[in-house]
């Protein structure tokens, strides 16, 4: 059996299409990965008569917790959500790849450059995948007889890219285990600098130090931090 | 007189109206705040031939650099460049006022909630400033004057309300805790996650780990971190 990664699946997630193409893609991943890697979708997560900070504090722990990151950058201008778990991640040195879909131009930078504002470009341990919708689809739907079946090839074409970007950027080295400060020191402030409950939340009925220590013990032990 | 404080003044930048607007409000802030505070704005740092990491990087150090940040959350979706700099600047533990003057709904939170995305509120050490954009502009039009004189009553107004917001969020303690050490350490890290060239650039000749201690050492004597 292999080892299991989980991966934080960040992006929008207000409308049916969004919360469907999330779902469906996250599945493809699982399967098509035999294993490997397991999404934490933030709209599988409890919401119904939740605090909006509770939310937040819900999805700020699973970006913590979880592995690796995907980052859905679609839009003309990105999710503000979403960049706020993207810089969290980097700060945590989370293995991340960031997923554009979205065939339209977008962001400040040259047209060599990432279809989005620059301030959310050039991360280490970050891998980019950027591929046209409409001409992917396009394909899938010449091969198919149906939406369906339409849906679930272009859905795997995706999947399997994304697979493989997962797959280069975790056997890449931490950046945060060649620095001589303490791991744990920053994964401890990362959890108190959100504030309101954030720590209370992470520590459960124990303490920040031993739920950190725990965490940072586990990802330890799947070779993501030094 | 003392040095004034640094505000790192982030928000939309992409076209004449945020441009002039930008720059109006902040010499408003730096003239009625009688010298204590001086606005840093991105767009009057030098952006030729930098190319977007060289600018990204830039700002990332005015960021670290500055005593606090003003955030400009305008727009229908706030802008991303200054979503991603707000963040940077609660780790660092920078005291923070966001400005809204967009009187458009947003974001998806209940009535009582923020007009932008639950995942950039609740950051502590954090004011927020929401007026109506709209109404402040109709209610300084009809005292009359030239539109000069109009933009300057309606920039001195803003400018008012956020200075009191900084000078109130320059009181709150630090949330940072460890002293010097922590500060430094967390500091360190801050310029290594992003890579690119943003640890060269603080660091020039000297070594990362002095010009750290600089900045560290600047906001502990302001009183902006704790020495222990």
């Amino acid at each position: 059996m292999p080892t299991e990664y989980t991966i934080y699946f960040a992006g929008e997630l207000f409308d049916h299409k969004h919360l469907l193409g999330n779902a469906l893609l996250a599945s493809h991943i699982e399967r098509l990965s035999d294993g490997r890697y397991r999404c934490v979708l933030p709209q599988d997560l409890e919401q119904t008569g939740t605090r909006a900070v509770d939310i937040r504090n819900q999805d700020l722990i699973g970006v913590a917790t979880c592995d690796l990151a995907l980052f859905n950058f679609d839009g003309p201008d990105l999710d503000s959500g979403t960049v706020v778990e993207f810089v969290y991640a980097k700060l945590l040195d989370i293995p991340s790849v960031i997923l554009r879909t979205d065939f339209r131009g977008g962001g400040d930078q040259d047209t060599d450059g990432d279809a989005w504002n620059l301030m959310a470009s050039f991360y280490p341990r970050t891998h980019n995948v950027t591929l046209n919708a409409m001409a992917w689809y396009q394909e899938a739907r010449l091969e198919s007889n149906s939406a369906e079946d339409a849906s679930a090839r272009y859905c795997a074409r995706i999947a399997e890219t994304v697979i493989n970007a997962l797959d280069a950027v975790r056997a890449e080295p931490p950046k945060l285990g060649a620095a001589p400060d303490g791991v744990e020191h920053l994964y401890r402030w990362a959890l108190r600098f959100p504030g309101n409950g954030l720590d209370e939340r992470i520590a459960g009925g124990s303490s920040l130090e031993d739920a950190v220590h725990r965490l940072v013990s586990e990802k330890l032990s799947k070779g993501l931090l030094g | 007189m003392n040095e004034p404080y640094t505000i790192y003044f982030a928000g939309q930048l992409f076209d004449h109206k945020h441009l002039a607007g930008n720059a109006l409000l902040a010499s408003h802030i730096d003239g009625d705040s009688q010298g204590r505070y001086r606005c840093v704005l991105p767009q009057d740092l030098e952006q030729r031939g930098i190319g977007p990491m060289g600018i990204r990087d830039q700002d990332l150090r005015a960021v670290m650099e500055c005593d606090l940040a003003l955030f400009n959350f305008d727009g229908a979706e706030i802008p991303v460049g200054a979503v991603a700099e707000y963040m940077y600047a609660k780790m660092l533990d920078i005291p923070t006022v966001i400005l809204r003057t967009d009187f458009r709904g947003g974001g998806d939170q209940d009535a009582e909630g923020d007009p932008w995305n639950l995942m950039v509120s609740f950051y502590p050490r954090t004011r927020i400033l929401h007026l109506d954009g709209m109404q402040w502009y109709q209610e300084a039009l009809a005292e009359g004057g030239d539109a000069a004189e109009v933009a300057a009553r309606y920039q001195r107004r803003i400018a008012a309300g956020v200075i009191e917001l900084l000078d109130e969020v320059r009181g709150d303690a630090p949330i940072m805790e460890g002293g010097r050490a922590s500060a430094e350490s967390t500091y360190r890290w801050a310029l290594r996650l992003a890579a690119g060239g943003l640890a060269h650039l603080v660091s020039g000749e000297g070594s990362l780990d002095d010009a750290v201690s600089r900045i560290v050492s600047l906001k502990i004597e302001k009183g902006l971190l704790s020495e222990c």
